[in-house]
């Protein structure tokens, strides 16, 4: 029988058993939904041992690189040595440096990373406080930014949000993990359209890839949507204005659910307006960001609409429970 | 002589066939209400399972799985009337994906075969 490891614990499992097996077993507690590659809840990190490829299918280079693999597609082999997976390293500190706040519950922070921190626009980082609270927020600037760009919404009686849109001085530190995510523009699709859908403080990683695509120097038509509640929820960050000025080509709509709203926004809800989008471009690469529930409906309507889920990109913005 | 599942292309034909196939469950109104999930990550991988299932992969399910699998959904009114418009689908995306008419044909009895399980009789 084989032997394998979960940290420190050995476990010994009949050949042929899937390593999410026997680590249940084992009485390890590990998620799972699928047990057949597809939802990666069961992602567990390998130390060492012998991983074939199904068990790493559908996973990004960097996390194949990590040792990152799917239990349930994993038979035991002796020499597997499990753990968690996932961001146990710290990568250094992020210093605050300035915090533009262009509504009253919307703050576009820049902050200075350590180096060697060069996040992708699109990419998630998790900041860390002084007691360890963690959270993800998306980054809005390019690697090349000397600061880092992300939009923080103030959610009431949140306690990271708080700290950061209001309460940290200029000159605090984060600690800081990551880059994580696939929200990025793929290399070498020039003429592939995009539509880029941000809801909320959504538009962060958006504007990141909206600005990618112009600096990329993009061919085919990119569309931007910023969706928000009202005329009042859609800000305006300095790099969107920057953005638009220079790019005359780009299709920006603003789309609010409820009216008022001056020549050029429109009223009416994001998912009708990102569907009449995808129509135009049927062959877009998709990304979707912001608050979860709005994600998840426009990730189903342009799925419906015929959008490969390999070609639509959501980061929704969980909830904290 | 392969298998259905290799002959009908292994877990790649399952990859293609999976969306088409969740494509034409959500757009049902008749069966769409019971994939009513907003996690479609998760409703996907379940379609996964189903596919490879009926291809004959290789998965281990038992009756029991498939009733259990099932169970909370034959208390919201599933009946034979969904069980028919699944097979009609995967015979929908079988066909437009070229598979023969009797391999088709193995597919359905094979989700044919679990129907009471399924439907908790
Ligand atoms: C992938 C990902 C990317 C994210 N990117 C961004 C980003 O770019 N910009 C940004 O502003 N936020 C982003 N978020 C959300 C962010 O990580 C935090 O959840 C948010 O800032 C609230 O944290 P908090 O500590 O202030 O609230 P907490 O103290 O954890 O929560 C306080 C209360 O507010 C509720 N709550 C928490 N989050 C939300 C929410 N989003 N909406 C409504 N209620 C909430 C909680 O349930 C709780 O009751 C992202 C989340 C995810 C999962
Ligand atoms: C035709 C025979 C059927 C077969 C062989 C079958 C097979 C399966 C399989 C293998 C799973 C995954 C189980 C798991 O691992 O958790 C599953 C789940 C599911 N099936 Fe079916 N199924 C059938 C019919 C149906 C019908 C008719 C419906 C509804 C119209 C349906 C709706 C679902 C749903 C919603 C789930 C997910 C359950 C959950 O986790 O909430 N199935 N099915
Ligand atoms: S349980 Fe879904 S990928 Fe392993």
């Amino acid at each position: 029988m084989p032997t394998i490891h979960w940290r420190e614990q050995a476990i010994e499992a009949p050949t042929g058993q899937s390593a999410l097996d026997a680590l249940l077993n084992a009485g390890v507690v590990i998620p799972n939904a699928c047990r057949a590659g597809a939802c990666q809840s069961c992602l567990v990190r390998a130390s060492a041992g012998e991983l074939p490829p199904q068990a790493q299918a559908g996973l990004r280079d960097d996390q194949r690189a990590r040792g990152e693999v799917l239990a349930c597609r994993l038979p035991v082999n002796d020499g597997l040595h499990l753990e968690p997976a996932g961001p146990l390293s710290i990568a250094g500190e992020l210093i605050l440096t300035r915090r533009v706040l262009p509504t009253d519950s919307v703050a576009v922070l820049h902050l200075l990373p350590p180096p060697g921190l060069r996040p992708l626009a699109g990419q998630l980082l998790h900041l860390i406080r002084e007691d360890g609270l963690s959270r993800p927020y998306s980054v809005a600037s390019l690697p090349d930014d000397t600061l880092i760009e992300l939009h923080v919404r103030q959610v009431p009686g949140g306690r990271m949000s708080t700290t950061l849109c209001d309460t940290a001085p200029i000159g605090a530190r984060f600690g800081v993990r990551g880059p994580f995510g696939d929200c990025t523009l793929r290399d070498g699709e020039q003429d592939r359209p995009l539509l880029l859908v941000g809801v909320g403080t959504g538009l962060a990683p958006m504007l990141g890839l909206a600005r990618d695509a112009y600096a990329r120097g993009w061919r085919a038509p990119v569309t931007l949507i910023q969706a928000g509640l009202n005329e009042a929820a859609l800000y305006q960050p300095e790099a969107l204005t920057a953005l638009t000025a220079a790019w005359p080509g780009l299709d920006w709509r603003r789309v609010v659910l409820q009216a008022p709203a001056s020549d050029g926004v429109e009223v009416g809800d994001v998912v009708e307006a990102a569907k009449t989008s995808y129509a135009a471009a049927p062959s877009a690469r998709v990304y979707l960001c912001g608050d979860a529930a709005v994600v998840n409906r426009l990730r189903r309507a342009l799925f419906l609409a015929g959008a490969s889920l390999a070609a639509l990109h959501a980061d929704p913005f969980t909830p904290t429970a | 002589m392969a298998s259905l599942y290799e002959r009908l292309g292994g877990e790649a034909a399952v990859n293609v066939a999976v969306e088409r196939f969740y494509r034409r469950m959500l757009g049902d109104e008749r069966v769409a209400d019971y994939f009513d999930g907003v996690d479609m990550d998760r409703q996907m991988a379940k379609q996964k399972a189903f596919l490879t299932m009926v291809f004959g992969g290789p998965a281990n399910y038992s009756g029991k799985d498939m009733r259990a699998a099932h169970a909370h959904l034959v208390t919201r009114g599933l009946n034979d009337g969904h069980v028919d418009a699944v097979i009609e689908h995967l015979g929908g995306v079988l066909k437009e994906l070229g598979a023969a008419d009797a391999d088709i044909a193995e597919v359905a009895a094979i989700a044919n075969s679990v129907r009471d399980h399924v439907l908790s009789r």
